[in-house]
C-alpha cells in the first residue's frame, strides 16, 4: 500500500478548506472538502477526516457505516455549527474495499484492462451529490444530510484509488487523468511518485480554470 | 632633477605594478575548470540522490530545477586569490561575476539514468566562505595531498527542486493564414480558461517571409528571428518572425503591475518603427487595452528618422501587437446546503 497526496492548493494564496487523512492501522483514507462559504468549515473538515479514518471497521457493514456517519454529522453540528463538509472515504476490509461518499467530492477506482498489464481503466466511480448549479445538495454537518452513498468492491490485483475535491474533479479531463495514471507501469510506485502524480492533477486543474481549493490523493493497493 | 631620474624615483617608480596578465589568465582558466568540474559533479550527484525515488516513466516526463548553488573555497589562500580576482575584474566590469558564473553553469545536466536538471537563467550561485576553513593544512592532510597529488580547492552544494512535469504550454492558439488554417497547441477553450486564471495575453499578427501568422500568447512573450530558441527555458512564450532585417531577440512583451509593456532589448542590433518615430532600445512602451501597435522591422538603432519605404515584408516584417487583459472572475464559494 502506497499513499500520495497534494492537498489544499490554491492559486490566490488564500487558505484552503480541504483535509486528507490516511490511517494505516485501520487501512482507511478520507478526503473532506469544507464549504468555503462558512469560515470554520476547514477546521470541521479536518476533524471529520481524522474521526472517520479512526473508525475500526472489521467487516463490510453498510448500515454500520451510515450510522457512524450520521453520528459524526450530529456531533459536527454541535461542535462546529454553521459549517459543512463533503466526505469521501475508502476502507480496506479483508478482501473488500468499502467506499463511501457524501457531497460533491469524487472517488474513483482504477484497475488495469488485463490483470497487471494494459492501461488503467475506471472500474468504479462513487456518486456525487450535485444540483443543477453544480453545488452540493448535501454535506456532513450542514442542514441537509439525507443519504450516505456506500458501496463495496472486491480486491483484485493492483489498483489505484483516486480521491479529488470538486475543483479538480470538475475541471480535469478523463484523458488527462489517464495520461497521469499511465506513469504507473509494472513497477510499484513510491510515495514520491504518487505525490508527483497528485501535483500533476492539481496543476492540470488550475490550467483548466479551477479557482476552487484543489486536492488530490492517490492510493496504490495490491490485492495479490 | 632630470626627466630620467624622475621617472625612476617619484614618477612611475611608485606606481603599483601592473597585474601580470598571463598569470591572471592561467589562474582564471584553472579556476574555471575546477569550478565547472565541481559544479557538474555535485549537480549530477544531487540528481543521483533524487532519481531513485521516482519511476522511470516520471523521470522521462519531468525535470528537476537547480534551486540553489553554493560554492565554498576550501582554504584561505584560494579564497583570497578568488576575491582579488573578482574585485580586480569587477572594477572594470560590474557584471563580471555573473558573466564568469555563466561560463561555469550549463543549461541542463542529465544523469546516466535519464534524470534531467535544468538551470533557470535567474539562478545566481552564492560564493561562501566559512571561518572554519581559516586553519592551514594539518599534517595528515599534507600527507594525503602528497599521495594524491591534487587538492580539491572548492566544495559545491546543490539543492534541487521538483520534479516538474515538462509539457508544452497549451495556451497558444495558432492560425497561419498564408498556408490555410492550422492549429497548434491548445484551442479557444484553453485560452478562455487562461483568461479566467487571470493571465495576461497579447495577440500578435506578423507579416513576414512566411506570410501572415497570427497567435494569441500568454505573457511574457519574446519576439524575434530566434525567439523560440531564446524563450525555450522557463515560463515564456516565443514568437518567431522570419525576415531579412529582424534581430534574433527583437521585442519583449510583459506584464508589470497589471499593465502591459513592450521594449526592444539592448541586445537587438536593429530596432522598429511605428510609422511616426523610431523606437529606441531599452525604453518601455505601454500597450493600452484595445490599442493595436503596428511596428515595422529593419531600422538601424542609431537612425534619427524613419526613411524609405519598407513594403517588402520578406525583408522588413511587420508586427502588430494587441493587449488582452484577463477577465475579472469572482471567486466561487461552495454554499452550505440549507433545508427548504
Amino acid at each position: 500500500m502506497v499513499v500520495g497526496s497534494e492537498v489544499n492548493r490554491r492559486t490566490d494564496g488564500r487558505v484552503g478548506f480541504d483535509a486528507f487523512c490516511a490511517n494505516l492501522q485501520t487501512v482507511s483514507f478520507a478526503l473532506c472538502d469544507g464549504a468555503n462559504s462558512c469560515k470554520d468549515s476547514g477546521i470541521a473538515a479536518n476533524w471529520l477526516a481524522k474521526e472517520i479514518t479512526g473508525y475500526p471497521a472489521t467487516v463490510f457493514d453498510p448500515i454500520g457505516y451510515e450510522k457512524h456517519v450520521l453520528e459524526l454529522h450530529s456531533q459536527m453540528r454541535k461542535e462546529f455549527p454553521n459549517t459543512g463538509s463533503t466526505l469521501v472515504w475508502v476502507n480496506a476490509v479483508g478482501h473488500k474495499l468499502a467506499l463511501l461518499s457524501v457531497g460533491d467530492s469524487s472517488v474513483q477506482v482504477f484497475r488495469r484492462w488485463v490483470f497487471d498489464i494494459g492501461p488503467w481503466r475506471e472500474v468504479l466511480k462513487m456518486p456525487r451529490d450535485l444540483d443543477l448549479m453544480s453545488n452540493p445538495t448535501q454535506l456532513v454537518g450542514s442542514e441537509v444530510l439525507t443519504k450516505v452513498n456506500v458501496t463495496e468492491l472486491f480486491f483484485e490485483g493492483p489498483q489505484l484509488i483516486l480521491m479529488m475535491s470538486d475543483g479538480p474533479a470538475d475541471s480535469v479531463k478523463q484523458e488527462e487523468l489517464r495520461r497521469i495514471l499511465s506513469y504507473v507501469r509494472r513497477e510499484e510506485p513510491s510515495t514520491y511518485d504518487l505525490d508527483f502524480m497528485c501535483q500533476q492533477i492539481v496543476c492540470s486543474a488550475f490550467k483548466s480554470g479551477c479557482s476552487d481549493d484543489a486536492s488530490a490523493a492517490l492510493i496504490w493497493l495490491d490485492g495479490r | 632633477m632630470s626627466w630620467r631620474k624622475w621617472l625612476k624615483t617619484d614618477g612611475f617608480g611608485k606606481m603599483p605594478k601592473p597585474i601580470p596578465l598571463k598569470t591572471m589568465d592561467t589562474f582564471a582558466d584553472t579556476v574555471l575548470i575546477e569550478l565547472k568540474t565541481a559544479t557538474t559533479e555535485s549537480i549530477l550527484s544531487a540528481i543521483a540522490d533524487k532519481e531513485p525515488l521516482y519511476m522511470r516513466s516520471i523521470l522521462d516526463d519531468s525535470y528537476f530545477v537547480v534551486d540553489s548553488l553554493v560554492i565554498r573555497p576550501l582554504d584561505l589562500t584560494i579564497f583570497k586569490e578568488i576575491e582579488n580576482f573578482f574585485s580586480n575584474h569587477e572594477a572594470i566590469s560590474p557584471d563580471f561575476r555573473t558573466q564568469f558564473f555563466s561560463q561555469i553553469i550549463q543549461q541542463e545536466y542529465r544523469s546516466r539514468r535519464g534524470g534531467l536538471a535544468k538551470v533557470q537563467p535567474s539562478l545566481k550561485p552564492v560564493f561562501e566562505f566559512t571561518p572554519s576553513r581559516l586553519d592551514g593544512e594539518t599534517q595528515d592532510e599534507s600527507f594525503a595531498l602528497s599521495l594524491k597529488g591534487r587538492r580539491n580547492r572548492f566544495e559545491v552544494s546543490v539543492t534541487l527542486k521538483g520534479p516538474i512535469g515538462h509539457r508544452k504550454r497549451e495556451s497558444d492558439t495558432f492560425i497561419n493564414t498564408a498556408f490555410g488554417s492550422a492549429s497548434e497547441g491548445g484551442d479557444e477553450a484553453r485560452f478562455t480558461q487562461d483568461r479566467k486564471l487571470r493571465m495576461h495575453h497579447a495577440k500578435i499578427i506578423a507579416k513576414d517571409k512566411r506570410g501572415i501568422t497570427e497567435k494569441i500568447l500568454a505573457l511574457p512573450i519574446i519576439i524575434g528571428r530566434e525567439a523560440a530558441k531564446i524563450g525555450s527555458l522557463g515560463d515564456r512564450s516565443a514568437f518567431d518572425v522570419d525576415g531579412k532585417f529582424v534581430s534574433r531577440h527583437q521585442l519583449t512583451i510583459f506584464e508589470l503591475l497589471g499593465s502591459i509593456y513592450y521594449l526592444i532589448p539592448s541586445s537587438a542590433s536593429l530596432t522598429l518603427t511605428n510609422g511616426e518615430k523610431v523606437l529606441r532600445p531599452n525604453y518601455l512602451h505601454r500597450l493600452e487595452s484595445g490599442e493595436i501597435h503596428t511596428l515595422v522591422c529593419g531600422v538601424a538603432t542609431d537612425a534619427e528618422n524613419f526613411k524609405g519605404e519598407r513594403t517588402n515584408r520578406g525583408e522588413y516584417p511587420e508586427i502588430s501587437i494587441q493587449a488582452i487583459f484577463p477577465e475579472s472572475v469572482p471567486h466561487r464559494e461552495t454554499p452550505r446546503p440549507t433545508a427548504v
